[in-house]
């Protein structure tokens, strides 16, 4: 349409501060005092301050923001890096065989689309009796349920890709089907399993639910530890904290999703779109 | 997390034994102590059917009557008393019990209102913030298109929404929203004088519903920017020289191509809305007036909070019923498309 730039950019900057606005207004209070919180609501501090993130970085017997850090890691990395290992040979043989093209596939990608909170009470007491709750362990595994769909559909799409002609190649020279998993497709896949790895992580960082549920204290990931930080100080809620505990949990998947924007819009539609 | 003045306590319609044991659902409280029914009590409601509400109206005279509702005369505790609605939501005419403190002349009208909100919520929600995102990211996504195409790196700033967890940006809206050290309030009152307060019983759908569609609109602009870098460039040139442009370029040939990723997207966010969780319990709990009440947090509440495992997971098998139902329909949508 015949609409001057300038235009355009006048919405792009519309839509950008409007949709961003939060995360402005929480950066600026992680860096505000105290005092200027509670006489100066405006997104212009007067004084910069780094005293809200020491207090966040600070550990008190209820609050201990590096556990909930490690706890986030350790599982977002398990949610991450199973679902790969799972799914690498069963897209392998859906992309190249056809096994389970028909019925399997469609089923577990359909299964991401489903409300998480089903699940939910179920695993909670399947968990009770195993000994998971309230571990890493338990929590990663339940995040790598969660990433299996995706996973699944971003490996299947890489690996059909790759031109048969070069399996079949290998396959003529008495390659096994083993060795051509992890010396042919491997390699050729790998960006495609960068993509799935970070978007993973991203996710199973981002989760609430399952953190909230199956964990009380001992693996209490960052995004249910930083609403502690909330209701933390009995006389209400210190927001330079609070604002500096939420930046400092997202942190991490906006880094990654700021190196990685392209790949990481390409999986949350794949995702989204094949189901 | 603040508890709600108002909240709904049983979820279903009870029956008369269910009712009557409702009623005095708080006798049995260990460690009560004298006197504290009122907080209790007031502000709690449920569903009842029509022959009970009747049937109350019948056994005793009322204390008063106006209209859709009616007080008993038998006080709780002070100024606590059992006030009957008979309410039309969406066509359909129900009716409910409700502990309301008299004290406070509006209290029953307040009661009437969070109970007609609360119950419209989950569809209404989910329609409503489907269609203002779907419509939001087309408009975005094709009125942006010739900037994104140059530099690529402003879709990541258009993106950031979705990359936050939504529990995270639910406690950022929090502190957007706070009367004291929100900016948005502040800025209101700078520049209007006034601000309403977003998270009471009367604006909170609003509120929600803009949360909502800001933070998911980024998505279906995403969605809709693939697509429509997908429309071979052939076919916008073959109709600018048969002389098709501007507007009639978009809606005889763009919209058409895009017709089934609007279809699509409106699905995705449509089973998404009805599935809100991190965002609004993070950000009120189970609500102001239970008016946020999603299916999500009532199964996280009847199961954490009141021990119901039944209920819970009765509503967990309706949700799972609801989403696969419309998962089935966009999946023949997509097939009947790619057919023809």
């Amino acid at each position: 349409m015949n609409v001057p730039n300038i235009a355009r950019w006048v919405v792009f900057v519309v839509a950008a501060f409007a949709m961003n606005f939060p995360v402005i207004a929480t950066l600026v209070t992680a860096f505000k005092t105290p005092a200027d919180i509670a006489s100066n609501a405006s997104l212009i501090p007067t004084a910069v301050t780094f005293e809200n993130f020491k207090t966040v970085f600070t550990v008190s017997d209820r609050l201990n923001i590096w556990a909930y850090l490690w706890n986030s890691l350790s599982a977002s990395l398990i949610g991450a890096i199973l679902p790969i290992l799972l799914s690498l040979p069963l897209a392998y043989a859906i992309a190249r065989r056809d096994y389970g093209r028909a019925v399997l596939l469609p089923l577990v990608v359909n299964l991401r689309a489903m409300p998480l909170i089903i699940f939910a009470i179920p695993l909670y007491m399947m968990y009770q009796t195993l000994g998971l709750l309230d571990t890493r362990i338990g929590l990663g595994l339940i995040l790598a349920v969660v990433n299996l769909p995706l996973a699944l559909v971003l490996l299947v799409n890489a690996v059909a890709e790759i031109p048969r002609e070069i399996d079949e190649a290998a396959l003529m020279d008495g390659t096994r089907t083993k060795r051509i998993l992890s010396h042919l497709v491997l390699p050729l896949i790998r960006p495609a399993l960068a993509t799935t790895f970070v978007f993973g992580f991203m996710t199973a960082w981002n989760e609430f639910l399952f953190g909230l549920m199956l964990t009380t204290r001992a693996a209490v990931p960052v995004t249910v530890g930083a609403s502690f930080f909330f209701s933390a100080g009995g006389g209400g809620v210190q927001w330079g904290v609070a604002a500096a505990v939420i930046v400092v949990a997202s942190a991490p998947p906006v880094l990654l999703g700021l190196f990685m924007y392209r790949q990481i819009g390409r999986s949350m539609l794949a995702g989204a779109v094949k189901g | 997390m603040t508890l709600s003045p108002i909240r709904k306590i049983y979820f279903g319609v009870a029956d008369r034994r269910q009712m009557f044991r409702l009623f005095d659902r708080h006798a049995q409280r260990p460690n009560r102590w004298q006197n504290d029914d009122d907080a209790l009590f007031a502000g709690e409601w449920f569903e009842i059917a029509r022959p009970e509400h009747h049937y109350m109206l019948d056994i005793l005279p009322p204390l008063w009557m106006r209209g859709e509702m009616f007080a008993l005369g038998e006080f709780l505790t002070g100024s606590i008393t059992s006030v009957f609605y008979a309410l039309r939501i969406n066509g359909a005419d129900r009716y409910f019990h409700a502990y309301c403190d008299l004290a406070r002349s509006g209290s029953p009208v307040e009661m009437r209102d969070a109970i007609v909100e609360r119950e419209r919520f989950s569809t209404r929600f989910g329609l409503l913030t489907a269609a203002l995102e779907t419509g939001l990211g087309l408009f975005l996504a094709v009125f942006l298109a010739p900037l994104i195409q140059r530099r690529f790196w402003l879709m990541a700033v258009l993106m950031m929404p979705m990359i936050i967890a939504p529990s995270l940006m639910g406690l950022m809206y929090r502190l957007v929203l706070h009367e004291f050290v929100g900016p948005l309030p502040y800025y209101l009152y700078e520049y209007l004088g006034a601000s309403p307060s977003f998270l009471s019983p009367k604006s909170a759908f609003t509120t929600l519903v803009v949360i909502e569609t800001l933070q998911w609109t980024p998505f279906t602009l995403l969605l809709f920017y693939t697509a429509y870098s997908t429309i071979p460039n052939d076919i916008r040139e073959a109709a600018r020289v048969d002389g098709t442009r501007g507007w009639r370029l978009f809606t005889h040939i763009e919209l058409p191509a895009l017709l089934p990723t609007l279809v699509v997207a409106f699905g995705i966010r449509f089973i998404d809305g009805f599935r809100v969780f991190d965002n609004i319990y993070v950000l009120i709990g189970s609500g102001a007036g239970g008016s946020s009440t999603s299916l999500s947090i009532y199964i996280y509440t009847a199961f954490f909070k009141a021990a119901d495992i039944g209920k819970a997971l009765a509503a967990s098998v309706l949700l799972f019923i609801a989403a696969f139902a419309v998962l089935w329909l966009i999946a023949r949508l997509a097939k009947r498309r790619a057919r023809t």
